[in-house]
């Protein structure tokens, strides 16, 4: 017997593409692998029930709306189509407004997309949810955030890669980062908005804190920092600072939105001494640095947007991370314990884009 | 475009609309390479470069609308 599955990506003129597979999820998912529709891990088959029911998650918008299109391919990205990928990814129809925004954030043009979807870099889009969806939807925020067993962290970020792999065409061979990383699987998060001693990241972009948001950052992997001693904030800045700007750190050569996820212990000790986020930020921005004279032959290229005023006939003109204290992204996120994680960017090539949810 | 790149250009060429745009390959890698290096893997194609520039349109669309650029074994054993 035959059941009717739908396809993750439609040619040019096609509008239906129905297929008609064994009703099997073994031979639905051998087919969909093989077809280089997949992450390589199992699909939900998205079934018209299923694809219709996925799209009661935005009722309000028409299935054929044109909400992005995708490069490299220039794949067209309608709501129904989204809704395929996000039933592959094992979404939830109420998860369905998030995968959507944080689409149409990583379609602004700062977030450079085309790029980013083929280049050698190992970035993949960080999906940062703020706001009441984010505990709505049970996104964690707390121990483990960019770990498994969560299923609205697990999916959303899988069904925007669907989307950017299937409906823009950046499968391997076409996706050319070097090693890749595990984000390209899922890599979706909350703030921790309650153990957050300062104003969240969207409040801090303009948005209120009753609206919610998602941020998108291309990110390179999560790497610890660890400081389970200093309880001082200048102290803890210093190990921070030591982290964050080694060498062969991106944004140590083009700078961009580069991001610190606080851990909540390192939140309390800094706001207990009377810091607010920007002092840390500030305090970043002026110690994440490097000499001109270790830096200038070494890394990568410098630029597109390397700051001016960092002396370049000075070889101890100190050249920072971020371009400006605010380019840093801060938020608080993690659980018990003396740890934050810093992670890189591509540069400024590819900037953070923030986009309200439509719910 | 270097051998490791012709895929991706060919998607982003077909992306664009041009389905058979040529694309003229080089042995990976070009960049950081000594310039006398670079110099000789663009003179040993530059005679293919002004084929395709001064081909007629329908020659090159026949010779490069199914052309096919897989990757080297090197980077992607699979």
């Amino acid at each position: 017997m035959n059941k009717p599955v739908l396809p993750p990506t439609l040619g040019p003129g096609e509008h239906s593409g129905r297929i008609e597979l064994q009703d099997s999820v073994d031979a639905i998912n051998d087919y969909y692998y093989e077809r280089g529709w997949t992450d390589g891990l199992p699909i939900i088959p998205p079934t018209e029930e299923r694809v219709a029911a996925m799209l009661q998650g935005m009722a309000w918008r028409d299935a054929d709306e044109l909400i992005s299109v995708v490069p490299p391919k220039m794949g067209r990205a309608t709501l129904r189509q989204i809704a395929v990928n996000a039933v592959m990814a094992g979404c939830k129809p109420e998860y369905l407004p998030v995968v959507v925004a944080a689409l149409q954030a990583v379609s602004e043009p700062q977030y450079g997309l085309a790029h980013r979807q083929t280049t050698t870099h190992a970035g993949a889009p960080l999906v940062i949810v703020n706001g009441p969806l984010a505990k709505a939807l049970k996104i964690n925020c707390g121990t483990g955030l960019f770990g498994p067993g969560w299923r609205a962290n697990a999916t959303i970020g899988r069904a925007l890669r669907l989307v950017l792999v299937n409906i823009g065409g950046a499968g391997p061979g076409v996706d050319l980062s070097q090693t890749g990383h595990p984000g390209k699987y899922t890599y979706c998060i909350a703030e921790y908005e309650e153990a957050n001693p300062w104003e969240p990241l969207h409040v801090e972009r303009g948005y209120r804190r009753e609206q919610s948001t998602v941020t998108v950052v291309n990110a390179e992997a999560p790497h610890s920092m660890t400081e389970n001693i200093r309880t001082d904030p200048d102290e803890i800045m210093r190990t921070f600072a030591s982290s964050m700007s080694g060498l062969g750190v991106n944004n140590l050569y083009s700078q961009g939105h580069p991001v610190l996820v606080l851990g909540i212990e390192h939140a309390h000790h800094i706001a207990a001494a009377g810091w607010t986020k920007r002092d840390l930020k500030q305090a970043l921005f002026e110690r994440a640095r490097q000499p001109w004279g270790l830096i200038k032959d070494r890394g990568k290229s410098k630029g597109p947007f390397f700051p001016e005023w960092v002396d370049q006939n000075d070889d101890n003109s100190m050249v920072p991370i971020v371009g400006t204290a605010d380019d840093l992204i801060v938020i608080v996120g993690g659980g018990a314990g003396g740890k934050s994680m810093f992670l890189p960017t591509a540069g400024a090539q590819s900037l953070s884009v923030t986009r309200l949810i439509e719910t | 475009m270097s051998t490791s790149f012709a895929p991706l250009a060919r998607t982003v060429a077909e992306g664009l609309g041009h389905l058979s745009l040529p694309i003229l390959v080089v042995p990976h890698p070009v960049g950081d390479r000594d310039p006398s290096a670079v110099r000789g893997k663009g003179e040993r194609i530059a005679g293919e470069c002004v084929r395709v520039l001064t081909g007629s349109k329908e020659g090159l669309h026949r010779e490069f609308a199914d052309k096919q650029y897989p990757l080297p074994k090197a980077v992607m054993p699979r």
